[in-house]
Parts: C-alpha cells; sequence; structure tokens
C-alpha cells in the first residue's frame, strides 16, 4: 500500500520506530514527529527497548527513552477491549491454521479499535490483517513524501 | 471566531511580526508560533537522550527475537505432543 499524507494520526510499530529515530536529520524527524499524532502499543515499545537494552546493557538509557516517548508519542495499553478484538482476530487465524506475531495482532486490534492505520516498514507485513479493515503505510515513503512537501514548500516560499 | 485580549506591547510585537513574516492574518502568525513552539519543545526534549539507532540493526535484531519466541512455542509444542 503506498503512502497517504492525508493521514494525521498512526499507529507505529517497532520497526517504524527504529527507522524514524535511526534517521540522520533530526530536524526533519522533529517536523514529523510534531505534525503527525503517533500512537505506539506497549508491545512494540517492549521490543524497540528490548533492541536497545540489548546493545547497551543500560538500564538508565531505556528509562530515560521510556519518558521521552511518553511525551513524544501516545502510549497504548494493552486494555480489555483489545484483548476481545485480538482474540477475535486470533482464533480466525487458527481456524485457518496461519501462524501469527502477538505483537502485530495487538497492533491491528488496536488499530481497529481506534480507526488509525498502521506505520511500518513493510506494509505487506500486515498483508494477513488486510481482510479485518486494517490499513498499512510504509514509515519510508511517508517520510520521504513528507520530505518532499517540506521541500516544495522551501520552494514556494523563495 | 474567537477574540482573544493582550496588552498594547504584545499588539505592538505581533504586528511587527505579522509584517517580517508577510503573513496575511494574525490567526497565520499565531499559528506559526504555536508550530515553532512545539518544535522547540520537540527538539529539546529529543536532544536530551542520546538514541543512536541503526535501524538495519534493530530491524534484524526485532525479527530475530521473533522467530525466537515462534521457534520456542513450536519446541514447547513438539514436547506437549511426545509421548
Amino acid at each position: 500500500m503506498s503512502s497517504d499524507t492525508t493521514h494525521r494520526e498512526f499507529l507505529i510499530d517497532s520497526y517504524a520506530l527504529a527507522y524514524i529515530h535511526s534517521l540522520e536529520e533530526k530536524d526533519l524527524v522533529v517536523l514529523f514527529l510534531s505534525k503527525f499524532v503517533l500512537h505506539i502499543s506497549t508491545l512494540s515499545l517492549q521490543e524497540f527497548l528490548t533492541y536497545v537494552h540489548f546493545k547497551s546493557h543500560d538500564y538508565t538509557k531505556i528509562a530515560s527513552i521510556t519518558q521521552l516517548f511518553s511525551k513524544v508519542y501516545i502510549i497504548e495499553d494493552v486494555d480489555i477491549n483489545v484483548i476481545i478484538k485480538a482474540s477475535l482476530i486470533t482464533s480466525d487465524f487458527l481456524k485457518h491454521e496461519m501462524s501469527y506475531n502477538i505483537t502485530d495482532v495487538i497492533n491491528a486490534a488496536i488499530s481497529l479499535i481506534k480507526n488509525i492505520p498502521i506505520l511500518t516498514d513493510d506494509p505487506e507485513r500486515y498483508k494477513a490483517y488486510f481482510k479485518y479493515g486494517i490499513i498499512a503505510y510504509s514509515i519510508e515513503e511517508l517520510i520521504n513524501r513528507f520530505k518532499k512537501l517540506l521541500e516544495e514548500g522551501k520552494d514556494r516560499r523563495q | 471566531m474567537k477574540t482573544v485580549a493582550i496588552s498594547e506591547d504584545t499588539w505592538r510585537k505581533l504586528k511587527e511580526l505579522k509584517e517580517k513574516m508577510k503573513a496575511s492574518s494574525f490567526d497565520d502568525v499565531i499559528n506559526v508560533l504555536i508550530e515553532t513552539w512545539h518544535f522547540t519543545s520537540l527538539k529539546e526534549e529529543l536532544s536530551k537522550v542520546n538514541l543512536k539507532i541503526s535501524y538495519y540493526e534493530a530491524r534484524e535484531f526485532i525479527t530475530t527475537m521473533r522467530e525466537l519466541s515462534s521457534r520456542e512455542k513450536q519446541s514447547r509444542k513438539r514436547m506437549e505432543t511426545m509421548p
């Protein structure tokens, strides 16, 4: 699925989160984060923090990242509604003998409940969820499109 | 439309800023100020944490972590079905 800048609110997964925070152009990251409302599930956050801790072995680092992210992102808890929706999806997957990743299932459930698309590295990751109404966009494409819009705006002002 | 009360001094500064920005309305000026505040405070927050991430490394790590967790589930399933 191609990127779409008509949406202003997204649920980002751990892959998209890693992509955003790996960008060298820090001002672009700040602009991107201030223009969009980004949600992240506690499970995706756990995946990301596991990576950071595995690399740094520094508890204070993950504590400060968590504090920062709670200001920058809307952290979505796995509440009872998410659990119910996730159970329906998982049960359907099992009926069709399909394997699944629990973080993806939880993200899909939050995305459906909140009615917001998912931002990920590869939208094909959520292909099996499209039939439930999941919309997934590539973070790379969205950032590139955003960058282009900023450049066009700059050109117009000059 | 809503009205806000500001001091004479702020009004003067706002008019000067509108001229400098070549903005067509005060609504535009205030919106730019709001955006700038968000940008600056977010930049300040982000600069507090040294977050150097290699995207390819993180992607590989998360994928491997997911595979390990799924393999663990499979081996547990195999153990359960063993006589």
